[in-house]
């Protein structure tokens, strides 16, 4: 069990901006910083921060006085009214009234604004706080996507799959993903990758299923197929995801690991019908439904020992789609069509 | 009838009404636990929340007072339920106000507005995974059936969590919003260290005697009269080595530990809400 280590405790406190926000404006800088995030997270569901191409930055007052910032206030009633007040540099003051102050933006200014307001700041290094004239880096986990308050939402798992391998897996952008990678240019697994992808999907899914329970689950053998199990709230439905790789991995010694062919694919295929099977068995009224996900790092023509090859064999299985042969999705209404996710080498 | 129940569904749902549309029923259920836990930290007994958390089974705290009261308001029209998103009615802001003048609801305000705020503060997996990690969950997830969450005897390692907490939390200032997503993240943290090869121990231990706090319930020094606590520093340092990072660094004064260095192992782990600070000079030259 967890215990906690006051040293490590104070080293993380130094880092967040939530504790900075505290010691510099005390509790009433708290209450200035739950307004800002709130109206952060609703600037950004009306207006797409991905298509923004000049900075933003946010601030709401800390002090009883409120902050001067020179320049013509452009006033708007509510965020929901916003269309193109935002489109260049803009520096927004947000309100407990819901109305906002829309300023053009000098970037100089925001550290003397930092000593009496909390200021947030995007621009094309990210996302961070300023807080007493210190920055405070926000970190993107919901990677593919511009802003750590952008919260994405999906209707159905299978939509959310798909998101998660077009933003996050098919270039390795995820932090965790990238992790799965014995070189830097793709081209081979490390040994045993499957935790890795295993918590970088749970991580994503737990970032944009705002009604799901996401659970990784340990396999104790290779019989134990479910990797990932996801619930639903007051509901019987749940889904159970099997993860499998395919491509080459190697061992920490250099020596050649596993690899993986199509038959793998093939094999997660049937353990997760065998599995679902089971499922029905031992919970006849809960109704489970099977996500086969196939992490593709195949590559052409790699032999052992080489670090380097054509673009041609580096995506020669860009588009091999696999056969199922059976095909459960097709015979069995609890069988998702399996997504297979094809990894990009990084080529010079 | 529970009426904290009713006032909590509210009060969430009124919170996280502007910036996301309202909350799911899962979300509700995480906000509140996450409510009791912060009520806990400021010497609150658990007993006195109102209503009792189970796990499920799944590490997700789950009161079916709240189910009931949900169902209650949407069904009555406080609350509106689109797309598996309640939010208050105009009614329902009506009656948020009225319940909101009760004084026995005035100190759970500050615990359900700053669990509201975190959610808004953390991605949602530091948030699920942070609050999969508190002891008295830990501890059920171990047993074969749906246990009650916030019992003894594992309720005293949430007291140490809470005292080591408060031990660096600066005193005298009341919002909940800075302790609560420093315990997340940490706890969030912890867990991606172990996930991450690890040592995950043996699983729950009961506390190691009076060693911490021995408080009934809230934050207080578990350290003698120097200051130092002495609470346990578990199997995270060996994993961490294991893996590679250098958590002692970590902890060092920055000139020995750049932040930018110890931000990027925090990220490596999982820990990510936010990390690296910096001069403001360097950040806009």
């Amino acid at each position: 069990m967890i215990t906690l280590d006051v040293e490590k405790l104070k080293a993380l406190k130094a880092k967040l901006y939530t504790s900075a926000v505290q010691e510099v404006f005390g509790d009433t800088g708290a209450a200035a910083l739950k307004e800002l995030l709130a109206r952060i997270v609703q600037i950004y569901a009306r207006l797409d921060p991905s298509i923004r191409s000049h900075p933003l930055a946010v601030f709401a007052d800390a002090t009883l006085t409120p902050s001067t910032v020179a320049g013509p206030v452009t006033t708007v009633t509510s965020i929901d009214n916003l269309t193109h007040e935002l489109d260049g540099p803009s520096l927004v003051r947000v309100t407990s009234s819901g109305a906002v102050q829309v300023m053009p933006l000098d970037v100089s200014v925001l550290q003397q604004l930092s000593a009496t307001a909390v200021v947030y700041l995007l621009n094309a290094s990210g996302e961070k706080f300023i807080v007493g004239g210190q920055v405070y880096d926000v970190e993107n986990v919901v990677v593919g996507y511009p802003s750590a308050f952008c919260r994405p939402t999906f209707g159905t798992l299978r939509a959310a799959l798909d998101d998660y391998r077009v933003r996050s897996a098919a270039r390795s952008t995820c932090y965790e993903l990238e992790r799965a990678w014995a070189d830097n240019k793709c081209l081979r697994f490390k040994n045993k990758p499957e935790a890795i992808m295993r918590r970088s999907l749970t991580q994503f899914l737990r970032n944009v299923l705002r009604n799901a329970n996401v659970q990784p689950e340990q396999n104790v053998d290779e019989t134990h197929p479910v990797d990932i199990h996801v619930s639903f709230l007051m509901t019987s439905q749940h889904a159970i995801i099997e993860i499998k790789w395919l491509g080459k991995s190697i061992k920490t010694d250099g020596s050649p690991g596993t690899a993986y062919s199509k038959g793998r694919a093939l094999e997660g295929a049937k353990q997760l019908a065998e599995y679902l099977d089971s499922t029905h068995q031992s919970s006849p009224h809960h109704g489970a439904r099977g996500y086969l996900v196939v992490f593709d790092g195949r590559r052409g023509g790699l032999a052992d020992g080489a670090t380097d090859l054509d673009a041609a064999n580096a995506l020669r299985y860009e588009h091999s789609d696999i056969d199922y042969s059976p095909d459960y999705s097709a015979t069995r209404n609890d069988f998702d069509p399996p997504m297979r996710m094809f990894l990009y080498p990084k080529l010079a | 009838m529970n009426p904290e129940a009713h006032f909590d569904c509210l009060r969430i749902a009124s919170e996280l009404d502007v910036p996301l549309g309202g909350v799911t029923r899962l979300e509700l259920q995480r906000i509140a636990f996450l409510s009791c836990l912060l009520s806990i930290y400021t010497r609150q007994a658990a007993s006195d929340w109102g209503y009792k958390f189970a796990n499920t089974g799944t590490g997700l705290p789950f009161s079916d007072h709240l189910v009931a009261a949900a169902d209650y308001l949407v069904a009555t029209g406080l609350l509106s339920e689109t797309e598996s998103r309640l939010k208050p009615t105009a009614l329902g802001n009506q009656m948020l106000a009225g319940l909101g003048a009760l004084q026995m609801m005035a100190p759970r305000v500050p615990c359900l507005s700053a669990a509201a705020a975190s959610l808004l503060a953390v991605p949602g997996s530091v948030m699920a995974e942070g609050l999969q990690q508190e002891p008295t969950t830990v501890a059920s997830k171990l047993r074969d059936s749906p246990t009650m969450l916030l019992d003894e005897p594992h309720l005293q390692t949430l007291h140490e969590h809470f005292a080591a907490l408060a031990a660096v939390i600066p005193p005298g200032q009341k919002d909940l919003l800075s302790p609560s997503v420093l315990w997340l993240t940490y706890m969030a943290y912890v867990n991606e260290a172990k996930e991450d090869g690890g040592d995950d121990s043996s699983g729950p231990e009961d506390p190691d005697g009076p060693g911490g706090s021995g408080l009934p319930g809230g934050p207080a020094s578990p350290t003698g009269s120097d200051g130092d606590a002495v609470l346990g520093v578990d199997a995270l340092e060996d994993s961490a080595v294991a893996i590679g990072y250098d958590l002692k660094a970590m902890s060092a004064p920055p000139t020995h530990a750049p932040p930018v260095m110890a931000a990027r192992r925090l990220e490596d782990v999982g820990c990510v809400a936010a990390v690296s600070k910096h001069a403001a000079e360097a950040e806009f030259s």
